[in-house]
């Protein structure tokens, strides 16, 4: 607030700040109030847990965005610094990266830190918007941000970005095209020349964006298909392809480079004894390398209440599930019962192998129990249940083309002398003894699976499991193929955590009156083996994102007395902080009176910067007038104009003329340097 | 350095008018010194009183009387001399015998202007008989309180204190002056014009009132309506505040010379064309207005420190609102 000295008697007072204001341009404190910024925060964090992780990024974006009127002041305003800042990051993303011990690629590359990058871009852009807004056009480095996150946005193969993306690039790029012309330092012809001039000037340069992006598409049109080609072979070679991970369907395809996808899918707390194999689908018919049902044409029905165990007294592990795109919910073989927390209802598909599934929640996390069974309670566990004779022939039936390979295979591995679980266990060892493990594979034309028995290619896991189901059935044991999750990745607390490149296949076999898991894929193919550990910083970033929901929990089990003592303790850090920036404003360097709002405060900062772009040292102990001298008279009536609108009473109309003027004075810095050299000359 | 700012609006407001007249006026007789002319205007539009200070005979006393006859009122002149009395200036009672009465008959104090020429000349006691009369308008003489007329404008000339025959001026009575103006020496083309000038006569001869009195208080009035921004006022009382923290001074400025500066500068603004002061105004009479209420310690003294120097390098310690 100003103090104004003149009694009420001469003529209206009018305070200098951002109230009473009511027409034109008002030059008002860009900060929100802090109901708002409040209210805004709030709907941003409840963006984020609606479940809908493609809103993540707007989320945080939104937040960084209202935090950002917080701390625009302490941003730093030079470029190079900004671009320095910029690059470190990078940098420190890619040196913090996973160890790039298997795949032969440079990290910056990773779809992961390209996305990094295109956040931390974002945000910037977002800060930059912000902090012009109102001063007239966006400068160059705005648009060349955009064309970063542009770039970004598309290297990885996101295209769904590119909407939502596209049309503030193309604003912002016809916006920045002015200031490309005012930027130029070297070539200032074209500023004092005529205004037909300048607009040919401009004319030409959105000729030749339109040209460029002509071209480009005239290009893709015409060489598309061949620029494909060769970039699948470069891909093929230098980038990963599809990402291993847990789907609904299970095919032998061919496979190059496969990418790890470290996401997570679940977190197991109090879970005892070692790795898991947790089952998700079950397949039973086999053909040309597809294994069926498919997801869709499975039928699932509410589970019964009682079936799934809820009254199992067991030992209990947590899950906190992620959201995984399927919906399944993954349990071990034996579990005696999963029962679900909140309202999370469960749905089996009781005909194909008892494959779980939630009912259709939005939520982001979904959690649920596992009970593990008492050695005492009952053999047929709820996922571990008989075939019906419906289903027994299924689980036998062998493709006609897989029956020459299979059967003399099965017989001569596990001959029908042996008893029936020695049978299978011969299986496992034979296939995890004799035959290659591969992530890459190309199975060429003809059955998969008989090609990999005949030892001619090597297979990953589902190879692994769909061929010891074929030789199980050879040897007439009942089996089905399972894909799930191998949960071996253990937190220092000691919780388990399943990530997407977990996803692991293998077969069941009903022997003795009960399911048996067969997993005959070799040690060093297992996920536990097979992939690098995770990024130290991954897990940061982890364990922030995890952050919120573990304080709520943690909060919604606090005692009244605790709570408020977490209060009072918050109102004295609010307090300390408000005591911090008390005296931060006092601190040297910040000038200590009554500061005129943020857009007056902008101007004076876009006045010294062009002071100082002249070469004028600016002294905080000084006016500008004495820096200025009288040598030019521009300078000069924009200090005369400043004044006015600092120091007298506030009117918007003198408030844009300033504006105008500054404008005009940065369109034409040379006059600056002969004021300059005229100011040293008297001096 | 003053700055002459020449707003577009000049003939339009009357204030200006008059402010322009006065200088021209001023400018027939005092050749080549604007700045010390519109010091001088500016102490008489902000109310206060101006102490006249430099080496004989470079016109003090001369524009002096000319603003004294400038302004359409009464004028008293004092000469101060080591013999004079308090009550030569206030004024007393005598006796009517055939009355059997007292009268008072009232000193040269009751005037629109008042020169109290080569003030130091006369002693400490004589000196400060002028201090109620400066500070509050006003006389009391044998318990009887008078009031001056207004508008009431003292100015003072005095040598510099180091010449023979001067007391020193109290500190108590610098302090009543709201602003200490040195004139300097004139440049050769300006003394020449003096010196051409006084050919037949003095032009002060032919000098006429342009302003009188309920102009100059309706002047005074509409300066004090002048905008001061908080920031500006800060600015203000942080370089007095400075000053008061020099371990070279004895004594630092006190609230009444930080209120001296803001009308000083109200003043300054509106023979500028503005209605708001700014920190420039503020640089410009700092020294004029501040430097004489200082009192250096002895051993900053002598080892050459000055007064003005002191303000100087308070102003370069402040930082600036903007």
């Amino acid at each position: 607030m100003n103090h104004d000295s003149t009694a009420p008697a001469c003529g209206p007072v009018r305070l200098y700040s951002s109230t009473g204001m009511t027409d034109g341009l008002e030059p008002v404190d860009q900060r929100l109030p802090w109901a708002t910024t409040g209210a805004a925060i709030l709907a941003f964090i409840a963006l984020y847990y609606s479940g809908r992780s493609r809103f993540d990024g707007v989320a945080l974006m939104g937040t960084v965005l209202v935090a950002a009127a917080f701390i625009h002041q302490r941003l730093p305003a030079s470029l190079v610094l900004a671009w320095f800042l910029r690059i470190t990051i990078f940098a420190a993303i890619i040196v913090l990266g996973p160890p790039r011990r298997r795949i032969n690629v440079s990290a910056a590359f990773e779809p992961d830190f390209v996305h990094y990058f295109g956040y931390l871009l974002m945000a910037e852009l977002l800060l930059r918007v912000w902090q012009y807004h109102k001063q007239g056009p966006p400068p160059g480095d705005i648009m060349v941000l955009t064309g970063l996150i542009f770039m970004s946005a598309t290297n990885t193969m996101d295209t769904h970005h590119i909407p939502w993306l596209a049309p503030p690039f193309m604003i912002l790029m016809g916006l920045s095209l002015r200031d490309f012309q005012r930027r130029g330092q070297s070539a200032p012809s074209h500023r004092t020349a005529a205004v037909w001039r300048q607009w040919s000037w401009r004319g030409g340069a959105i000729a030749v964006m339109i040209g460029l992006g002509l071209g480009g598409s005239l290009a893709v049109a015409s060489f598309g298909p061949s620029v494909e080609r060769w970039a699948m072979v470069v891909l093929a070679n230098q980038y990963q392809g599809r990402e291993v991970g847990m789907s609904g369907t299970a095919q032998l395809g061919a496979v190059y480079n496969p990418a790890p996808s470290p996401q997570r899918v679940m977190r197991i707390a109090n879970f005892h004894g070692g790795d898991a194999h947790l089952r998700g689908l079950v397949f039973d018919a086999y053909r040309y390398g597809n294994w069926g049902p498919s997801m869709r044409a499975r039928q699932f029905f509410p589970a019964p209440p009682n079936e799934l165990g809820p009254l199992s007294i067991g030992q209990r592990a947590a899950v906190n599930r992620y959201d995984e795109g399927i919906g399944l919910i993954y349990a071990p073989l034996d579990v005696a019962g999963v029962v679900p927390r909140d309202d999370l209802l469960i749905e089996w598909n009781p005909a194909d192998g008892m494959a779980l599934r939630e009912e259709g929640s939005l939520r982001q996390t979904r959690d649920y129990d596992l009970v593990f069974p008492r050695p005492d309670e009952r053999r047929h566990t709820p996922l571990n249940q008989p075939p019906d004779d419906a289903q027994r022939p299924m689980y036998l039936r062998i493709p006609e083309e897989l029956d020459p390979v299979a059967a003399p295979m099965a017989e001569k591995i596990a001959p029908a002398t042996l008893p029936p679980i020695e049978r299978a266990r011969a299986i496992e060892r034979s296939l995890r003894a004799n035959h290659a493990y591969s992530l890459t594979v190309n199975p060429g034309e003809g059955d998969p699976v008989t090609s990999f028995l005949r030892g001619e290619i090597p297979g990953h896991c589902q190879y692994f499991a769909s061929a010891a189901v074929m030789l199980l059935r050879s040897a007439g044991i009942p089996a089905r193929m399972v894909t799930g999750f191998y949960a071996h990745e253990r937190e220092p607390n000691g919780d388990l955590t399943v990530r997407q490149r977990d996803a692991h296949a293998w077969a069941e076999a009903f022997v003795d009156d009960r399911w048996v898991m067969i997993d005959a894929t070799p040690s060093g193919g297992r996920p536990d083996e097979l992939f690098p550990r995770i990024s130290q910083a991954r897990r940061i970033g982890e364990w922030l994102s995890d952050l919120p929901g573990l304080i709520w929990r943690w909060a919604t089990n606090l005692e009244l007395w605790q709570l408020g003592l977490a209060g009072a303790l918050m109102a004295a850090g609010f307090g300390t902080v408000a005591l911090i920036q008390r005296y931060r404003r006092r601190a040297p360097g910040d000038l200590p009176y009554d500061q005129p709002d943020l857009a007056m405060r902008q101007l004076g900062r876009r006045f010294e910067q062009l002071l100082k772009r002249a070469g004028l040292e600016i002294s905080p102990r000084r006016t500008w007038r004495q820096h200025l001298g009288a040598a030019d008279a521009a300078y000069g009536r924009f200090v005369d104009r400043y004044d006015e609108a600092r120091f007298g009473e506030f009117d918007p109309e003198r408030f844009n003329r300033l504006e105008s003027q500054l404008r005009q004075l940065e369109q034409s810095p040379a006059s600056a340097k002969s004021a300059i050299v005229s100011t040293k000359a008297n001096a | 350095m003053m700055r002459m700012q020449t707003p577009a609006d000049l003939t339009a407001s009357p204030f200006l008018l008059n402010v322009r007249r006065l200088e021209e006026n001023l400018a027939t007789v005092i050749k080549g010194k604007l700045r010390a002319t519109r010091l001088l205007i500016v102490a008489l539009l902000s109310g206060g009183h101006a102490l006249l200070e430099d080496v004989p005979g470079t016109g003090k006393t001369t524009l002096a009387k000319s603003l004294a006859r400038s302004i359409e009122g009464t004028f008293r002149r004092v000469q101060f001399t080591p013999d004079l009395l308090p009550a030569d200036i206030t004024g007393s009672s005598f006796y009517r015998p055939r009355e059997g009465t007292f009268e008072f008959r009232e000193g040269p104090v009751f005037a629109n202007v008042l020169l109290a020429d080569e003030i130091n000349r006369t002693s400490p006691r004589t000196q400060s008989a002028l201090l109620e009369v400066m500070q509050e308008s006003q006389v009391t003489i044998e318990g009887v309180r008078r009031e001056l007329p207004r508008p009431f404008f003292v100015v003072a000339t005095e040598n510099p204190i180091e010449f023979h025959g001067t007391y020193p001026l109290p500190e108590a009575q610098l302090d009543r002056f709201a602003m200490r103006i040195t004139m300097g020496y004139p440049d050769r083309e300006h003394e020449i014009e003096v010196l051409f000038s006084q050919h037949e006569r003095h032009p002060f001869d032919a000098l006429e009132p342009v302003l009188t009195t309920s102009q100059v208080i309706e002047m005074q009035q509409q300066v004090r309506a002048v905008r001061v921004d908080r920031s500006v006022a800060d600015y203000i009382v942080r370089l007095v505040e400075q000053t008061r923290g020099d371990a070279r001074l004895r004594v630092g400025i006190s609230p009444r010379g930080s209120l001296s500066l803001y009308r000083a500068c109200q003043a300054s603004a509106m023979l500028s064309g503005r209605d708001f002061i700014t920190p420039d105004d503020v640089r410009e009479l700092a020294i004029a207005t501040l430097s004489h209420r200082v009192i250096l310690d002895t051993k900053a003294r002598y080892a050459g420190a000055r007064p003005d120097q002191v303000i100087e390098e308070a102003m370069e310690k402040t930082p600036v609102p903007r």
